[in-house]
């Protein structure tokens, strides 16, 4: 028997941020992370496998960075990575729309791991701007494995594919006795090496046979490593010492690197300036060799002029609000429908299962657990929570796929300065809408910590998707009332304002947090606007739409259940002549009373803590448990919630405490991940609660005036 | 010479000089944007800040209160 050869080999993913990273990740591994047009989308590594020629390969999309300077957590993750050669390859995805940047990365990269292949991808959208790229000439010149793709339409996948194989396997055979000649071709044999410059490259040959015993050690490549212990890089010299490696024990070295300095006359930083230079220099070179441009094309010309008014002067914000209320209209007109149509049906279906449980000697008590403590309350999340999510979510998505929100964050900038924030707290915040705790994650984007304590407070005063249909519901009963277009224009329109006031709260807490336990100036904000992209509609609506249908479903069985379950015992265990939900709710009651609300409504905001969606389930479970009402259609629900006290009072109080109220169970699980703070997650409850009792309390007081 | 936010739309300039702390200094030099590159305002957010600029390629925002930092000079296109 022959030796046997390595059967699997691990792969890194690195480039800039959006430059199409995911979705060569899952159009490798055929899976389905999700993708959208502006930087930062992917926070975190991801793993996927593939398998190729009976070769296993797994591999791991780095979170995407400018560069390999260790400057932000994300950058720090995908070097120490690279450099330690904890992968077989590594590919840099860049973007041939703007080549000459992403090469800085893509070199970095080279000369830091010992394999590596440059993926120029989004060649369509390349073409469409007139630029081409000669793939045959950067290979040439760079002496690196060159593949051209579009990830999106497939294209190149193969090509790439099969040059991860031949990298990872023709190292092998090197290292290996049973070396396949076959797949040594002449371009391999070509090495990747910057010039320094004469001072810097004489100093690396002579450290580099000093630190050759820590790069067989630690995986990395000789001359990188030199030329970091010649900058002085502090993390590359902490990592080595986290691996047992301590540098600055080994005498000889240090006296080596600090006459080398001396002998060349530059310090750690000129060293590491004039080599980033280097680098840089490299890069333009090189595109400028390979990279052919055209005069602008009318796709061009399309993007700049739709960018005009997007961000005019004019248009800029009236258009931002058109859009949010097109996408609430949408969401109104079109869950109408399939609204009515579930809860008919499964409020008929509730009707027979508890006959048919009572015909068949079920007992009383358990048919109406059952029956009417989970199933109902699991059929009113199911037809009247889900549709607005399912409609709203991939509206949003395709926004997001477009392009737009980075235009959104660039509008809104300035305001968030003058709160002394963050302008990406515009895209955390939008990332809001669709889940507070994806919104919490993204708030990975900010660079300043303090910065990013404040998006991550401030988050939930946008309605996620689990809250606003139950706002849409208050609007439609106790502000819009009636049906057709007009209506539903009306609805959408006010729920905009009712979205502009959790916006605004948003500025007013961000800036107070800013001025008080938060201090500080606004730091360093660059910002990428990418070109816009035509979203994959159908594959954007089918996908989005049946993961958030799952997904809610999956919550709806999880959480909902349960609470129904719970509601419905508090409704019918009897302490004396009252039950004890009655007895909670009055207990709770005056208080609620203070705020506008009353103690059932509070309760279920409480009870709620686990998922927003079912607050208003339960509420209505709470009310109906004494009335028998089989069918929940709009004016049988209005009645019910009229004849239990509401009024235009209590509508108000209780989209005021909606918007301004402790996040989910799952949102501060994920704040607390993020900042490994008690004390930050304890004030993303306390903040906004307290900010919505004080709202309510004065609206109580408002009306008590009128 | 004159400071990168004063620059005109669509015209190219070439940066001579940057004077900014070292953490933004850092953060522009990752973009590709050191002294030599050449760069172009494209965009104005409504307020006049930030304003995008063409860097290698790619659109960048940035604040004016850096871009004041930023000496540049014109240059052929």
């Amino acid at each position: 028997m022959t030796e046997k050869k390595k059967t699997s080999y691990t792969v890194a993913l690195t480039g800039n941020p959006n430059v199409g990273k995911s979705t060569v990740f899952n159009a490798l591994t055929g899976m389905r992370q999700h993708t959208g047009n502006w930087a930062g989308k992917t926070v975190g590594c991801a793993y996927g496998n593939f398998v190729y020629k009976d070769t296993f390969f797994t591999v791991v999309d780095l979170p995407g960075c400018y560069s390999a300077g260790a400057n932000t957590g994300e950058e720090k993750a995908a070097s120490e990575f690279l450099a330690f050669g904890n992968s077989d390859t590594a590919i840099t995805v860049c973007d041939s729309t703007c080549l000459e940047r992403s090469l800085i990365l893509a070199f970095q990269v080279a000369e830091m791991s010992k394999n590596s292949i440059i993926c120029v991808n989004l060649l369509d959208e390349a073409e469409k701007k007139g630029i081409k790229t000669n793939l045959e000439k950067l290979s040439n010149m760079t002496g690196l494995t060159v593949v051209g793709t579009s990830a999106k339409s497939g294209r190149g996948l193969n090509e790439l594919r099969s040059s991860i194989f031949d990298k990872c396997t023709e190292r092998d055979d090197t290292l290996s006795i049973n070396t396949d000649k076959t797949i040594q071709t002449a371009d391999t044999k070509k090495c990747f090496c910057i010039n320094y410059g004469e001072k810097i490259n004489s100093a690396l040959d002579n450290i580099e046979n000093l630190v050759d015993v820590y790069a067989k050690k630690t995986g990395m490549k000789k001359r990188y490593l030199s030329l970091e212990l010649l900058k002085e890089n502090a993390f590359t010299i902490s990592a080595l010492r986290e691996s047992g490696y301590d540098i600055f024990a080994d005498t000889v070295l240090c006296e080596t690197l600090e006459n080398e300095r001396k002998r060349i006359g530059l310090t750690a930083e000129d060293i590491r300036e004039s080599a980033f230079r280097s680098i840089i220099r490299f890069a333009e070179y090189t595109a400028s060799q390979c990279v052919t441009f055209s005069k602008e094309t009318s796709y061009t010309k399309r993007c700049r002029k739709i960018d005009k008014i997007v961000t005019g002067k004019y248009t800029a914000f009236p258009i931002m609000a058109l859009l949010l209320a097109l996408i609430l209209w949408i969401t109104i007109e079109g869950a109408n429908y399939p609204s009515a149509f579930l809860s008919h049906h499964l409020f008929k279906l509730q009707d027979i299962m508890y006959e048919g449980m009572l015909s068949a000697g079920v007992p009383e008590w358990i048919c109406g657990a059952l029956i009417m403590g989970v199933y109902r309350v699991l059929a009113w999340v199911i037809s009247v929570m889900l549709p607005p999510m399912a409609i709203f979510f991939p509206l949003f998505t395709l926004l997001e796929d477009l392009g737009y929100l980075p235009r959104i964050a660039f509008n809104l900038d300035s305001a968030f300065k003058k709160c002394n924030a963050c302008g990406k707290q515009a895209l955390t915040m939008c990332m809001g809408f669709g889940c507070n705790a994806v919104g919490v994650t993204g708030c990975r984007i900010i660079d300043s910590k303090r910065e990013r304590i404040v998006a991550i407070i401030t988050n939930v005063f946008v309605p996620c998707n689990g809250r606003f249909p139950t706002l849409i519901t208050i609007i439609t009963m106790f502000f819009v009332i009636g049906n057709g277009i007009f209506h539903s224009v009306l609805s959408a329109l006010f729920l905009t304002l009712v979205i502009c006031f959790g916006i605004l709260m948003t500025f007013l807490v961000s800036y107070l947090l800013s001025k008080t336990l938060l201090k500080g100036i606004p730091s360093s904000f660059t910002l990428e606007l990418p070109p816009y992209r035509t979203p994959n509609v159908i594959s954007v609506l089918l996908r989005s739409a049946l993961d958030r249908t799952l997904f809610v479903l999956g919550r709806a069985i999880m959480i909902s259940a349960p609470a129904g379950l719970i509601i419905w015992i508090l409704a019918n265990f009897y302490v004396g002549d009252s039950s004890l939900l009655f007895i909670i709710s009055d207990f709770i009651s005056p208080f609620a009373g203070l705020m506008g609300l009353d103690g059932v409504i509070l309760l279920a905001f409480i009870l709620g803590f686990p998922a927003n969606e079912i607050v208003l389930p339960i509420a209505i479970m709470a009310y109906t448990q004494s009335s028998a009402v089989t069918e929940l259609s709009g004016t049988v629900l209005q009645s019910l919630l009229i004849s239990n006290g509401w009024n235009t009072e209590r509508a108000i109080s209780v989209m005021i405490f909606c918007l301004c109220h402790f996040p989910c169970s799952t949102t501060l699980m994920t704040i607390f991940k993020e900042t490994r703070s008690r004390f930050v997650t304890f004030l993303s409850a306390l903040i906004p609660t307290v900010i919505g009792i004080i709202l309510c309390i004065l609206n109580h007081l408002i009306f008590k005036l009128i | 010479m004159l400071s990168l936010d004063k620059t005109t739309e669509n015209t190219f300039y070439k940066v001579e000089n940057i004077a900014l702390p070292t953490a933004i200094l850092n953060r522009f030099e990752e973009l590709g944007l050191i002294k030599g590159t050449r760069v172009r305002r494209v965009l104005t957010a409504p307020s006049g800040d930030p304003a995008a600029y063409m860097v290698r390629g790619a659109q960048i925002a940035i604040r004016n209160e850096y871009a004041k930092g930023i000496t540049v000079s014109e240059c052929i296109p």
